[in-house]
C-alpha cells in the first residue's frame, strides 16, 4: 500500500502455459479428492487447478506447483474498505493488521517467532473491494504454517493492548503519509473524485476514525465479515494429500453467517474541469491525478477498453508518454487506467512534474485526451496494443501464485474462468471501431476532476486558468 | 534507492539490498521440460536439524555459460514451463565508474540507450517491442547497468537484433540528450528531492564514503546532470558499451542451440574494445564515529546507522547477511521487537548488508513515529548493536535467519526474470554465476560464533556512520563529529 509502480497494472491479466511441458502436466491429477483440471481453448492451456466448496461455504482453490519447495495460502475476503462503516473508515485495515497479533493460544510475539522460526511470510492487505491475507513458507513447514495461518484467520485474540498498538501504528502512518507525495495524492484524489461514495474512504482511515474506534467495533467487524461464505482460499505450491486433508478439516470448523450486502450510491456528477489543490509548501514537485468515473469489472467492453487504454497511457509507447515525457520532458512517468471494481471505479491519469510546469502538464494531458477522443485510435495503434496485451498475457499468470491470484480476482468480481481461456480470442476480435466506440463512450476530457498535491504558492496561479480550483491543506488528510 | 530504472521503481530487485549478491535469488530444479524432480524424502520438520540441506538440492537448475571471441559472456538457462523468455544484457559499468562533476552519467546514459540506433530508431524501439508483446526496462546501480526484455518465446531473434544494434550503433543526439536530461531531473525530484527516504540515503552515502565514488548518488547531482554534454555521453558509450564489458543472460522457453546461433550472428562481429576504467581510490576505514544531520519539512525523524563491511562475495558476507536478518528482518527480528513492538517509538526498522563490488555497507534504518524521541531511539539501537558482539545469537535465531534466507531464495527463483537476474548479478559482480547454487550451503554452514565474530569486527562503535533526517527548517545541514551514542 505504500509506493506504487508508476505503471499501475489496471486490469487483471490472465495467464497461461502453452507448451508441451505444460500439456503433459495438464492431464488430470488430484489433490485429496479434488481433481485438478487444465482448461483449454483457443490453442493454449491454463495450468491445472482444482476447486472445492466446503459445507460452510468456503471455496478452496488448489494450484499445484512442484517446481520449487514452497507452499502458500491466500485468503480473499469479499470485504474491503468500501464496507467500512461511515463513522469508521480504516476499520477493515485495522482488523486485517491485528489478525496476527495474537491468535488462539499464541501471543503476538509467539506468532512472530513461530512464523519467523520457519522462515514464513505473513501479510494482510485491504483494497476498496476486498481484504487479502497471505502466508507462505517452504513446503517442509507447511503444517506449521497452516496452524498459524488458520488461527490468525479464525481465532484472532484482538486484545485491547494489541488494538492500541495497531491503532498507534496506523495513526503514525496516516501522519507520515504527508511526506509520501504519491500516497497522499492517491488518498486526496479518491476523496475528491468519489465525494460521499464509499470508494472515497482511505483504506488507512482518518486520524479521527482510527482514534475513536473501539475494540468492540473491531470484533464486530471481524465477526460480520470474516466468514467462510464470504471467503475464497487459494492453496498453492507443493500439495500433499495430507496437507489438503488438513486444510479442509481445519477450515471446516469455521462457522458461516449471513453477510450484509453492500449498496453503492450514485457516482458524483462532474461538471467541466474541477481542480482540487492540496497544499504542502515543502514540495518541489507536483503530484497530479486527472480523471472521472470509470467502469465496473462486470462490463462487456472490458477488453476493448483495455486496448484503448494501452494506446492512451497503459504502456511505455503510448500517446501520453510520447507527448508528456518523450517530447516535452515534463515527467519521468505518466500512465492512465481504468480501475474496474464491483461498483464504478476510477478512470485516472497519473503523473508528476516540477512545480513550475504543473499547469502546462495538465493542459497537455487534456489536449492529448481531447485529440484521442476526437480522432480516435488508428488501425496501427490498435494492432500494436493487441500485440502487446497478447504478449504480456503469459507473464501475468507465469507463476502458480500469480495464476491463483487471477482466479481469486475473477471470483471476487463474478467473472467466469473462461475469461482466461477466451482471452486471446476475445482480444483478437477487438476491432478499431470497437476501440473508437469505447473511447467515445467512456472517456470525456471536457468533464474531469483533477488533483494536484504541491506547493500552493508555486502552482495555484498556473491552475486557475484551467478550471475551478479548490484549495485544501495536507493536514486535512491526516 | 540505489537502483534507478527507466520507467518505474524496481525496488523488488533484491540485489539492491542484498549482500552476498544473491539473497534474492532463485532456482529451479529441473531441466527443461517437465516438472522438476520431486524432492527426495521428507525433511525433518524443524527442531534442530540443520535447516534445508535438502532445499539446496531442490533449487538447482541447469545453466550453460560460454564466451564469444570478442569477450561477450553468455549464460543460457532453459525452462519450458511458460512460453516466455527473459533476455538480460548487463554492462559492468555503474556510478562508481563516473568522474566528479559528471555524476549521474551512467544512469542518464541508460536512458539514452532507448533513443535509437542504426536498425531501430528511438521511436521504433518501443513500438516494435510493444507490437511484439515484449515489455522492457533498465536499471542502473553503483556497479552495473542492466537492460531487459520479457518476451514471447517466438520473438527471441527480434530482441537479439534490437539489443545488438544498440550495443554497437547507438545514435546519441543533442536534442535527445536535452529532453532526456529533463526526464532524469524529474526522476531525481521524485526519488530524492521530494522523498525523505531517498534524501536520507544520499546523505548516508555521502557521509560513509569520502573518497570512493560510492559517495555520490547513482542518479547524480542536479548540477552535474546539467554538465553532461553530447561529447561526454559519446565518450561514455565508447568507453563502456563493448561486448567484452557485457553479460547476456537468456532464461526461459528457448532452445540453446538456436540462441547460440542467433547470438553469434548478431554479436559476433561487434569488435572488442579496450575498457579504460578510472582508478578508484580505496575508501579508508572509519576510525571515529561520523554523524550528519539534515533538517527538512517532514513529519518524523528517520535515521540510518552504517558500518563498512567487506565487498561482495567474501566468506564473511554470509555471516553478515544472517546477522542483518536477525537484527532487522520482519516482526521476529530483535530491532522490530524492541523499537516497534515493545517501545513503540518506531513505525518501521530494517537492517541489511549491501555488499557491492568494492566494499559493503551494513545499515540499520529506523523510521521513528512522529514526535518520538530520537536520542532514546538511538540509544536503543546502539544497545541492540552491542549485544551480538558480546554474546552469540541463539541457535533458534540462527535457524530462523537461515530459514528466512532459504525462503527468500526460493521466492526469487519463481519467474524466468528472477532466475535471469540472479545469474546475472552473480556473474557481473563475482564473475561466477554458480555462486548462486553454492550460497545456500554456505549460509547453512555459518555458526553463531562466526556471527559474533563479524559483529565484533565490523559493528564497532568507533566505526559507525550516522545519518539523520529530522523535522525542521529545510536546508539546514550540519556535521557533528564525536560521540553520537
Amino acid at each position: 500500500m505504500s509506493a506504487r509502480a508508476i505503471f499501475r497494472p489496471v486490469l487483471i491479466a490472465a495467464v497461461l502455459c502453452a507448451t508441451s511441458a505444460c500439456g503433459s502436466a495438464a492431464k488430470k491429477s488430484r489433490v485429496g479428492d479434488t481433481v485438478l483440471t487444465a482448461s483449454s481453448a483457443s490453442g493454449f492451456q491454463l495450468r491445472p487447478y482444482g476447486e472445492k466448496a466446503l459445507p460452510n461455504g468456503l471455496k478452496i482453490l488448489y494450484v499445484e506447483d512442484n517446481s520449487l519447495p514452497y507452499v502458500s495460502f491466500s485468503l480473499l475476503l469479499k470485504t474491503g474498505s468500501s464496507s467500512d462503516p461511515a463513522a469508521f473508515p480504516g476499520l477493515s485495515l485495522l482488523v486485517a493488521e491485528t489478525l496476527d497479533k495474537g491468535a488462539a493460544k499464541r501471543s503476538a510475539l509467539d506468532v512472530a517467532d513461530d512464523l519467523g522460526r520457519i522462515g514464513a511470510d505473513f501479510s494482510a492487505s485491504v483494497t476498496a473491494d476486498a481484504s487479502t491475507v497471505t502466508g507462505s513458507s517452504l513446503s517442509m513447514h507447511a503444517d506449521r504454517l497452516l496452524s498459524i495461518f488458520s488461527e490468525a484467520v479464525m481465532e484472532p485474540t484482538f486484545s485491547e493492548a494489541e488494538i492500541a498498538r495497531a491503532r498507534r501504528q496506523i495513526l503514525a502512518a496516516i501522519q507520515r503519509r504527508v511526506d509520501n507525495a504519491d500516497a497522499l495524492a492517491d488518498t486526496a484524489w479518491a476523496d475528491h473524485l468519489f465525494g460521499n461514495h464509499p470508494y472515497a474512504r482511505p483504506p488507512l482511515g482518518t486520524s479521527r476514525s482510527v482514534q475513536s474506534v473501539k475494540r468492540k467495533n473491531v470484533i464486530q467487524h471481524y465477526l460480520r465479515h470474516y466468514r467462510p461464505n464470504n471467503a475464497i482460499l487459494a492453496v498453492t505450491g507443493k500439495l500433499s494429500p495430507e496437507l489438503v486433508a488438513k486444510v479442509e478439516r481445519t477450515f471446516s470448523a469455521w462457522d458461516a453467517r449471513e453477510i450484509p450486502a453492500v449498496r453503492y450510491p450514485a457516482f458524483p456528477k462532474i461538471d467541466k474541469i474541477q481542480i482540487r489543490l492540496v497544499d504542502n509548501p515543502a514540495l518541489v514537485q507536483a503530484q497530479i491525478r486527472l480523471g472521472h468515473k470509470g467502469i465496473k469489472r462486470q462490463n462487456d467492453d472490458f477488453i476493448a477498453l483495455r486496448v484503448a487504454n494501452t494506446i492512451l497511457g497503459g504502456a511505455f509507447a503510448s500517446r501520453l508518454m510520447d507527448r508528456v515525457r518523450k517530447e516535452l520532458g515534463l515527467t519521468y512517468g505518466i500512465s492512465s487506467g481504468f480501475d474496474a471494481r464491483l461498483d464504478f471505479g476510477p478512470f485516472e491519469i497519473s503523473t508528476f512534474t516540477k512545480n513550475e510546469s504543473a499547469g502546462q502538464a495538465i493542459a497537455e494531458i487534456l489536449k492529448v485526451v481531447e485529440t484521442f477522443r476526437k480522432g480516435g485510435a488508428t488501425d496501427e495503434e490498435v494492432k500494436r496494443a493487441k500485440g502487446y496485451l497478447k504478449g504480456v498475457f503469459p507473464t501475468a499468470i507465469e507463476t502458480a501464485e500469480k495464476f491463483a491470484y487471477n482466479l481469486l480476482m475473477l471470483r471476487l468480481y463474478g467473472i467466469p474462468d473462461s475469461y482466461l481461456t477466451n482471452y486471446l480470442r476475445d482480444l483478437d476480435r477487438v476491432s478499431t471501431s470497437d476501440v473508437n466506440r469505447v473511447i467515445q463512450q467512456y472517456i470525456d476530457p471536457a468533464n474531469m476532476k483533477a488533483l494536484v498535491y504541491s506547493s500552493s504558492k508555486a502552482v495555484l496561479p498556473q491552475l486557475q486558468p484551467l478550471g475551478i480550483v479548490e484549495v485544501k491543506k495536507a493536514a486535512d488528510f491526516q | 534507492m540505489s537502483f534507478i530504472s527507466k520507467t518505474r521503481p524496481v525496488a523488488a530487485l533484491a540485489a539492491a539490498v542484498s549482500t552476498v549478491v544473491s539473497l534474492a535469488v532463485v532456482v529451479l530444479a529441473v531441466a527443461a521440460g517437465g516438472p522438476p524432480a520431486r524432492a527426495q524424502g521428507k525433511p525433518a520438520a524443524g527442531s534442530g536439524a540443520a535447516p534445508g540441506g535438502d532445499i539446496s538440492s531442490q533449487i538447482r537448475f541447469p545453466v550453460e555459460k560460454y564466451a564469444l571471441p570478442n569477450g561477450l559472456v553468455v549464460i543460457l538457462t532453459e525452462d519450458h514451463s511458460a512460453p516466455i523468455v527473459s533476455y538480460q544484457t548487463w554492462f559492468r559499468v555503474g556510478s562508481k565508474d563516473e568522474e566528479p562533476g559528471y555524476t549521474g552519467i551512467a544512469h542518464l546514459f541508460e536512458h539514452m540507450m532507448f533513443k535509437g540506433a542504426k536498425r531501430y530508431t528511438g521511436e521504433q524501439f518501443d513500438t516494435v517491442l510493444q507490437a511484439n508483446g515484449a515489455t522492457n526496462n533498465a536499471f542502473t546501480s553503483y556497479d552495473y547497468t542492466g537492460y531487459y526484455e520479457n518476451l514471447p518465446s517466438s520473438k527471441l531473434e527480434l530482441v537479439i537484433d534490437i539489443e545488438s544494434d544498440r550495443m554497437e550503433n547507438l545514435q546519441v543526439t543533442d536534442a535527445n540528450l536535452r529532453s532526456e536530461r529533463d526526464v532524469v531531473k524529474e526522476e531525481r525530484r521524485y526519488r530524492v528531492d521530494n522523498n525523505p527516504h531517498g534524501m536520507l540515503n544520499e546523505v548516508l552515502y555521502g557521509a560513509a564514503f569520502r573518497v570512493h565514488p560510492y559517495r555520490w548518488p547513482v542518479i547524480g547531482y542536479m548540477a552535474d546532470l546539467d554538465n553532461i554534454n553530447l561529447a561526454k555521453s559519446v565518450e561514455f558509450y565508447r568507453q563502456f558499451y563493448a561486448p567484452n564489458n557485457a553479460i547476456i543472460v537468456v532464461s526461459g522457453d528457448f532452445k540453446s542451440a538456436e540462441a547460440k546461433r542467433l547470438i553469434e550472428k548478431y554479436y559476433g562481429k561487434i569488435p572488442r574494445q579496450e575498457i579504460k576504467r578510472r582508478a578508484r581510490p580505496a575508501e579508508p576505514p572509519v576510525h571515529s564515529p561520523r554523524a550528519q544531520f539534515v533538517s527538512k519539512d517532514v513529519q518524523n525523524t528517520t535515521f540510518a546507522i552504517s558500518y563498512h563491511t567487506p565487498k561482495a562475495g567474501t566468506d564473511e558476507s554470509y555471516a553478515l547477511d544472517l546477522l542483518a536478518n536477525i537484527m532487522g528482518r520482519g516482526a521476529s527480528s530483535r530491532l522490530h521487537k524492541r523499537l516497534v513492538y515493545k517501545d513503540q517509538i518506531a513505525s518501521g526498522v530494517r537492517s541489511y548488508n549491501h555488499a557491492k563490488q568494492d566494499s559493503g555497507l551494513f545499515t540499520f534504518v529506523v523510521s521513528l513515529k512522529p514526535g518520538a524521541d530520537f536520542n532514546r531511539a538511538q540509544r536503543a539501537v546502539y544497545g541492540e548493536i552491542w549485544r551480538p558482539r558480546n554474546r552469540p545469537v541463539t541457535e533458534a535465531e540462527l535457524e530462523m535467519a537461515k530459514n528466512q534466507t532459504m525462503k527468500d531464495y526460493v521466492d526469487g527463483l519463481k519467474t524466468v526474470q528472477g532466475r535471469a537476474e540472479a545469474l546475472a548479478i552473480n556473474e557481473t559482480l563475482l564473475g561466477d554465476h554458480t555462486r548462486l547454487f553454492s550460497d545456500l550451503d554456505r549460509y547453512n554452514s555459518v555458526t553463531a560464533e562466526q556471527v559474533r565474530a563479524v559483529a565484533q569486527k565490523y559493528l564497532a562503535p568507533e566505526k559507525s556512520v550516522l545519518a539523520v533526517l529530522r523535522p525542521g527548517r529545510a536546508g539546514a545541514r550540519e556535521t557533528q563529529p564525536g560521540d553520537n551514542r
